[in-house]
């Protein structure tokens, strides 16, 4: 968490990461002696607020993807060994060649396998469940799938509409979902995003982008149950020209449950890793 | 400004589920509109270090993870003990944190017992809180719908939750046993009950009024307030990357293993 004034870690590392630590530490002691703030006056109602969030679009409840979880793919599934079709340069198709052979060779070189965020696009590609969540300041897109063996964990994204302008300069670094902005157009939700990580896995086969992809995504209701999300990609490193892919979900009935992720799975429940590890000190181990 | 009644979703789902069967007559509550609702947009923070109980503990300078420091949840004999063990471990590193070994979920109540920031988000049929520590999403459905009868076993467990007024009230069951409430080591069983009743007490605060029961670990209620405090507007919250250079992973039997500087696994 950071404001955008405070990060600069070059000139100001105290004030990112130094200065969480020094508030966390300080604030256990200070908020121990310290009485708890006084009940007092909430901010008033904002009508305005209150109309633009009234007037947005009825994105609730849970979705599920109409395309497998190949980024480009138009099919519901996508087929053994698919994999995705952006305009590649040559050094980045044989980039994704041979990240291609390591994954067949064995699947663990996958990020996921170690529990890393998707990230964008990957995110938007997964086989499970997601929300889409408006507010007027801010959208939310939450994605995952429910704890088991292949479970993607949390995956959350977030969208600021509230007017800021895109990170730039010192202030955007690479991470793995970027700095989004976006802004309605009518119904339709225009996001733009960059300061994606470099070489960051797009979908589960591997195909990776530069750090310089600029995200472009157009969102919006095509029915009363379908969310289509057109992007459009481009990556002068990567790419020779603009890669464009729509995909869409589908709303489930209301009321359909969904459930907290967890990439580790049950498998690996806190209880059983504290008695293994109580046990192995009891042997000796 | 006119807010709707709901019904007490939250007890009647909860003794449904103690029954096995659903409750047949809990009528939707009126949808609010965004009119009804409170505002608690931006980034907030935990008020206080990462201590859960802060009124009962030990020593109030003490952080968690500090071996000795200790809580006074109104625990059984069985479950004192098993504090009492966790103690111990946290003191000679035989108990870690499963949060270190990333990928795992705070999960309830840990979910509001984090440090960096937090969202709370609301809309007219559903709350998200997030962490950005761990990369949380904890749902809280205000739809009217009850807890399913199936509601058990997972991280945060299921949460479902009305507005009186300005104030959400949260109750939430179906939570996994074993994982911790804090790095002093209190653990309850997966038969913990949490009632939350949530609101925003001023301009920069809000807060969490909690009342926990376990008719397996504790003798009675236990009450545990959180606060978290607004954080100025522009503040952004980033990705959580727990894995990032994780020379400690976990294979798929649940067993740590330990890298080597070429990321392969030392054998002990």
């Amino acid at each position: 968490m950071q404001t955008r004034r405070r990060f600069r870690l070059s000139t100001t590392a105290l004030g990112a990461a130094g200065g969480l630590i020094l508030m966390a530490g300080a604030s256990a002691a200070l908020a121990a002696a310290a009485p708890p703030p006084p009940p007092g006056p909430v901010p008033p109602p904002n009508p305005a607020r209150i109309r633009a969030a009234s007037a947005l679009p009825n994105w609730s409840g849970v979705w599920v993807p109409m395309q497998g979880d190949v980024f480009d793919t138009k099919a519901a599934k996508a087929p053994a060994g698919a994999r995705v079709h952006p305009p590649f340069k040559p050094a980045y198709e044989a980039k994704y060649a041979a990240t291609r052979a390591a994954l067949r060779k064995d699947p663990k070189t996958d990020p996921l396998a170690l529990c890393l965020p998707l990230g964008l696009l990957r995110m938007m590609s997964v086989t499970g469940h997601y929300e889409f969540t408006l507010t007027p300041e801010q959208v939310w897109i939450f994605s995952g799938t429910p704890p088991g063996p292949k479970s993607t964990g949390a995956q959350t994204r977030r969208i600021y509409t509230d007017g800021r302008p895109q990170l730039s300069g010192d202030d955007l670094f690479p991470t793995y979902t970027g700095n989004s902005v976006g802004h309605w157009e009518g119904d339709t939700l225009v996001v733009r995003t960059v300061g994606l990580n470099d070489g960051n896995f797009i979908d589960r086969t591997g195909a990776e982008l530069s750090g310089d992809a600029v995200v472009t995504e157009r969102i919006r209701l095509t029915g009363p149950n379908t969310l289509e999300d057109r992007f459009t990609i481009d990556d002068k490193t990567a790419l020779t020209g603009p890669w464009t892919v729509t995909r869409t979900w589908r709303r489930m009935p209301a009321g359909t449950p969904i459930w907290d992720d967890s990439c580790l799975g049950k498998k690996v429940n806190p209880a059983d890793l504290t008695d293994a590890a109580v046990a192995a000190k009891a042997q000796g181990k | 400004m006119a807010r709707p009644m709901t019904k007490a979703l939250g007890a009647v789902g909860a003794a449904a589920l103690a029954l096995g069967a659903l409750p047949a007559a809990a009528a939707a509550p009126a949808r609010p509109g965004w009119a009804d609702l409170p505002d608690w947009t931006g980034v907030w923070q935990m008020v206080g270090g990462t201590i859960f109980d802060r009124t009962t503990v030990n020593d109030p300078r003490a952080q968690a993870g500090t071996a000795g420091v200790r809580e006074r949840p109104p625990y059984n004999a069985k479950w004192e003990e098993r504090y009492v063990k966790n103690i111990a471990g946290v003191a000679d590193g035989t108990f870690p944190d499963p949060l270190t070994f990333c990928g795992i979920p705070g999960g309830m109540p840990r979910m509001v017992n984090q440090p960096d920031g937090y969202d709370w988000i609301v809309t007219p049929d559903q709350v998200w809180e997030t962490t950005e520590n761990a990369g949380g999403v904890r749902r809280i459905f205000t739809d009217g719908r009850p807890h399913p009868a199936n509601a058990g076993n997972t991280y945060n467990g299921h949460s479902i939750g009305h507005w009186e007024g300005d104030t959400l009230v949260v109750d939430t069951v179906g939570m996994l046993e074993g994982a911790i409430l804090d790095r002093t080591g209190i653990q309850l069983s997966n038969q913990r009950h949490i009632v939350e009743r949530i609101r925003r007490i001023n301009a920069d605060i809000i807060e969490d009024q909690m009342t926990i029961t376990d008719p397996l670990a504790l003798t009675g209620p236990w009450k545990v307030t959180k606060q978290f405090r607004k954080q100025p507007p522009g503040t952004y919250i980033f990705d959580y990357a727990c894995a990032e250079n994780n020379r400690n992973p976990v294979d798929e039997h649940g067993r740590t293993i330990t890298l080597d500087q070429n990321g392969k696994p030392l054998h002990d």
